[in-house]
């Protein structure tokens, strides 16, 4: 039995459980507390006193309230921190009962709530009353592979592609998202189907709120559900000495990294906190790390946006076991390299101390360690995928 | 408010309202336990209707500190 996601309870969410009272659960309950007292176990001491028959412990219908707050409402994973009771009527033995509890009050922050618990018999009269609080541990999410949908923004060629066959290889339904290159985008999706798995080729372009949109909307429409967002896309990377650069040139960056991340993590994020599971991994750069390359300004300002937005919903999101990590890869061979000469290729490589450069499928590989169930307390965490090229 | 926070902190430490120390904190109340300052940040989300923000839960360990934080609550932004 899973405990139920905090974000799942409302305010004035009742649940009830009614159950008829034995003369062996009073007899246990007796042997059990060591309480022998005449008025529960005999029938004519009790009537001798006023009462119809022995006299149900009054804890033992706080044992069955505890059942029901800890099986039904809020249900596994709950801490009953404290209790008011009032009896206001005797239970006896044979008796149905009635327990009900209200959600009254829920403190998200505190993962703590307030809850009305009474207990009625058969003829609908009170036995007990109070007030219930109780808190819903933190819990480690798990949710399979298969039950998983993945958004990976450029997801259509290079670090993105890989980042999409890796997921789908797990057995994530992915939507990959593009911005011109259909063709692509439909041979890496069918390249997904061909070997067994599902995705979906969306295009949209992220560097618009619109367009952000569209893609929450199609991986809504034919999943159901978000749970991995892999934000990935990307114009095309030009240098450019500061004084050349133009604010347009920036915005460019801003807008996909951030306007675009911000806008599908709105839409996706409801989603995830009703599951307790999300994950958020940026796809940055190393340049982010030490001294910038120069003419790397407004591509490295851009990436710098996008990881303070993740270090904001991370520090925010963890209570909802949504996690907000980055990998920061340092130049790895895409199809982005193709017009680079040999020497630079080299030259790139032995600047690195792994005397190598990067392939995507690492890259694929860190994120999708991060996007798995495993890596449930990993958040704000930015790991460089740069063979020793930052630290 | 402050009395109406005293009567809060008296209740949760089932305690008289006038024996609520004007410099309460954890330091000056001995049951003043994480227990008991959950429910005191139970009962002022209730009592005050306010939602409190995990980062702010540590930071409410005095009357002051909840004075203070009550009445940025109610004041306009800006």
């Amino acid at each position: 039995m899973s405990a139920r996601p905090f974000a799942q309870l409302r305010v004035g969410e009742v649940a009830g459980w009614s159950h008829v009272l034995t003369d062996e659960e009073v007899d246990a309950f007796a042997a059990l507390s060591g309480d022998d007292n005449p008025l529960h176990l005999d029938d004519d001491f009790a009537r001798r006193q006023g009462f119809r028959g022995r006299v149900v412990h009054g804890m033992l219908l706080g044992a069955f309230l505890s059942r029901v707050l800890g099986t039904i409402l809020p249900g596994p994973g709950v801490l009953w921190l404290s209790q008011t009771i009032r009896w206001s009527q005797a239970a006896y033995v044979q008796d149905r009962i009635e327990i009900g509890v209200e959600i009254k009050h829920l403190s998200p922050a505190l993962r703590t709530m307030v809850l009305a618990t009474t207990i009625h018999n058969h003829r609908k009269e009170l036995l007990l009353s109070g007030e219930a609080k109780v808190m819903m541990l933190g819990q480690q999410a798990s949710v399979p592979w298969s039950e998983t949908v993945a958004v990976v923004t450029g997801g259509s060629r290079g670090i993105g592609a890989a980042i999409v066959r890796a997921l789908a290889e797990k057995g994530a339904r992915v939507v990959v998202n593009y911005r011109q290159d259909a063709e692509a985008a439909d041979a890496v999706v069918a390249a997904i189907k061909s070997a067994g798995g599902d995705g979906l080729a969306v295009r949209a372009d992220m560097a618009s709120a619109d367009g952000a949109d569209a893609l929450a909307d199609a991986a809504l429409d034919a999943f159901g559900r978000v749970d991995i967002v892999v934000n990935n896309a990307s114009p095309p990377i030009v240098r450019k000495p500061f004084e050349e650069l133009r604010w347009e040139d920036v915005d460019a960056y801003a807008s996909i990294y951030l306007r675009g991340a911000f806008t599908l993590a709105q839409r996706v994020l409801p989603g995830m906190k009703e599951r307790a599971f999300g994950r958020f991994i940026h796809v940055l750069t190393s340049a982010m790390w030490g001294t910038p390359p120069p003419g790397t300004s407004g591509y490295v300002a851009g990436k710098s946006a996008a990881w303070g937005l993740a270090r904001g919903m991370a520090v925010e999101l963890a209570p909802y076991g949504v996690t907000v990590n980055a990998v920061s890869p340092s130049a790895v061979m895409t199809d982005q390299w193709d017009g680079a000469s040999d020497a630079r290729r080299r030259a790139l490589a032995m600047a690195v101390p792994a005397r190598r450069l990067a392939g995507a499928d690492e890259v694929a590989s860190t994120v999708l360690f991060l996007a798995g169930s495993e890596a449930g307390y990993i958040t704000g965490a930015n790991l460089p995928v740069a063979g020793g090229e930052v630290m | 408010m402050r009395e109406r926070l005293r009567t809060l902190v008296g209740e949760v430490f089932d305690v008289p309202s006038a024996d609520v120390p004007e410099d309460a904190s954890p330091e000056t109340m001995s049951d003043w336990d994480s227990l008991r300052h959950l429910e005191l940040m139970l009962a002022l989300e209730m009592e005050f209707g306010v939602q409190l923000a995990t980062e702010t839960i540590p930071e409410l360990t005095s009357l002051d500190a909840i004075e203070e934080f009550l009445r940025d609550q109610d004041a306009p932004a800006g």
